[in-house]
């Protein structure tokens, strides 16, 4: 499910349509006369380009009494997408209804490793297919059929994973390399936007540029989606440590490498006094995660807003540069408290306005 | 995860010992790092004490794992409460830096697979996780932030929201539990892991805006 993506390509396709669609097509009573004329050569309102699907044959979960009839580990077949954001789609026939549901990657992984224990293809949908209503007994090997528009004869999921095999473009796949392929997909398309600094800003200082970076890191970590990745890729660590290392290359690695480039200059420019940038970038990100990371990503308390980003951020960076020890102007502040709350110095007033 | 109430022993009280030998046990193991996909049952099973044993010594399982959590948040912030109130930036960098010692090796060792724990048991049991980073996390940010704030008020640091700050030290000091939760084998840095807290505790402390830098932006 790549919403985006097939919504520009059904963009696309809708403006190909307008310009050779017919003007004499019969337009049924009670239905929009732009949504009729909206209609593809194949009677959709939109079209959208073919995509793969991850199928998988499973072994069944509990034993039932007709697993005796079929294949040992191909008891039952259903079909998955990756979406852009880290979660999947699921079509998995019941005998009692029709699953369609968005499943977060955590639980995705539940649904890949039953397909691990049976064997998993990727196939190419056919749009707009050759299967037909006509096939009766909807059994999970003839939906499956049905939702990749296979014109397939077979009852059982062994013979429509044979069926499949059989095509050229059907790819075996395992679970770790849809996970690796996932995750650097997802987590480079956020680490790209968070990270990318326009050469205006490069050319702030140092102060107003981290402020800036470490307010797109922190909006761009407490992203629910990229929550659920990290969530994963922590808990799947022991199973499939390649995912979780493609996480942390395109997550937090990457972040650490263009912070310790920033670092790095300003150090060339005599703004910072650090003997090891690499060090300095970690310890930044250290203090922007805070607290507030594991708590979201242990799914505790509420995403922070974002003021809340920005005062952190901004704090984050004002420790970073200045610390927490005692500077002039906060002597001078306590000195003027003690002098019966006069006005401030005008130093010590720009550097508290400024802090805000 | 309860124990049926008329099978439940209320030992609570009159066995602190074995309660405390258990949660030991149990911190231990947590800290072993041949621990693997950590489930609850796995880890009572490797930490030598049977299902009966800690029955007869918990209400429930959700008590032992808070009082696994209790223990280490108590063991984590002992430095910062155990010590002579500081009353110069020494004293406070001596402290910080013991309890980022402290902090750091239970963040490499026993919190991963705490943490671990957490995650996969915290799916089935919401309540549970909430609980624990109660006992646990919490506890210490408190601790480090009434450290700050009386440190603050007393004029030995200038910091504006401690509690911010607290986490922000927190943060510093979770670098090795973020690793070994995602990088496998951990990546190697410079230096041991005593010279990276100090290191972090110095950051914090005075930041790295060059001399000439800070005079700058505080008169802008």
């Amino acid at each position: 499910m790549n919403a985006p993506y097939d919504t520009a390509r059904a963009s696309q396709s809708w403006l190909a349509r307008s310009s050779d669609s017919p003007s004499s097509l019969k337009v049924v009573d009670d239905v929009p006369s732009d949504l009729a004329n909206c209609a593809d050569e194949h009677g959709s309102l939109v079209t959208v380009e073919p995509v793969d699907w991850i199928v998988c044959f499973v072994p069944g979960l509990k034993r039932q009494w007709w697993h005796r009839f079929v294949h040992h580990k191909h008891k039952h077949v259903f079909a998955m997408r990756p979406t852009n954001t880290g979660s999947w789609l699921l079509v998995e026939p019941w005998w009692t209804r029709m699953m369609v549901t968005i499943l977060p990657p955590a639980d995705a992984v539940k649904f890949l490793r039953w397909g691990g224990t049976g064997d998993i293809l990727r196939v190419r949908e056919q749009v707009p297919g050759k299967a037909s209503q006509m096939r009766g007994w909807s059994n999970c090997a003839v939906i499956t059929a049905f939702v990749l528009g296979r014109p397939s004869w077979t009852w059982t999921p062994h013979g429509l994973y044979k069926e499949l095999l059989r095509e050229k473009t059907t790819r075996r796949e395992n679970v770790e390399q849809l996970l690796v392929e996932q995750f650097a997909k997802v987590v480079s398309q956020y680490s790209s936007n968070a990270l990318s600094v326009s050469a205006d800003q490069l050319s702030l200082p140092l102060r107003e540029l981290l402020i800036i970076i470490g307010r797109n890191l922190l909006e761009t970590m407490m992203t629910p989606a990229l929550l659920e990745v990290c969530y994963t890729a922590i808990l799947e660590a022991d199973r499939y440590p390649n995912a979780t290392r493609v996480y942390a290359q395109h997550g937090p690695k990457r972040a650490i490498a263009v912070l310790t480039k920033i670092l790095a200059r300003a150090k060339q420019a005599g703004e910072i006094d650090l003997a090891d940038c690499e060090a300095g970038a970690r310890q930044f990100l250290g203090m922007l995660y805070g607290n507030i990371h594991l708590e979201a990503v242990l799914q505790l308390g509420a995403i922070p807003t974002l003021s809340e980003i920005d005062l952190r951020a901004r704090t984050a960076v004002k420790v970073f540069l200045d610390g927490a020890g005692p500077d002039e102007t906060a002597i001078l502040a306590r000195g003027v408290l003690r002098n019966g709350g006069g006005p401030l110095p005008v130093a010590s007033r720009r550097a508290w306005v400024y802090l805000r | 995860m309860r124990r049926p109430a008329s099978a439940r022993a209320n030992n609570a009280e009159s066995r602190p010992d074995i309660r405390s030998d258990i949660v030991s046990a149990i911190s231990g193991t947590l800290a072993d790092p041949c621990d693997t996909l950590a489930d609850l049952n796995g880890i009572f099973h490797r930490s030598g004490y049977s299902q009966e044993d800690i029955w007869s010594a918990f209400e429930s399982i959700d008590d032992l794992v808070v009082a696994v959590a209790e223990h280490e948040a108590l063991f984590i912030s002992q430095p910062l409460v155990r010590r002579v109130r500081p009353n110069t930036l020494d004293d406070v960098r001596d402290t910080l830096v013991a309890f980022g010692l402290v902090a750091s090796r239970e963040y490499s060792t026993t919190l991963v697979g705490f943490i671990r724990m957490m995650m996969a048991e915290g799916a089935r049991n919401p309540s549970l996780k909430k609980r624990v980073y109660e006992a646990g996390s919490e506890i210490v940010t408190r601790r480090l932030r009434e450290f700050l704030s009386d440190t603050n008020e007393r004029g030995i640091l200038s910091i504006s929201d401690a509690q911010v700050c607290a986490e922000q030290l927190m943060g510093l000091l979770r670098e090795p539990l973020y690793q070994a939760l995602m990088l496998n084998p951990v990546t190697s840095q410079n230096g041991s892991a005593a010279d990276r807290v100090k290191a972090s505790v110095e950051r914090f402390l005075h930041g790295c805006a060059s001399a000439r830098s800070a005079r700058y932006e505080r008169t802008i």
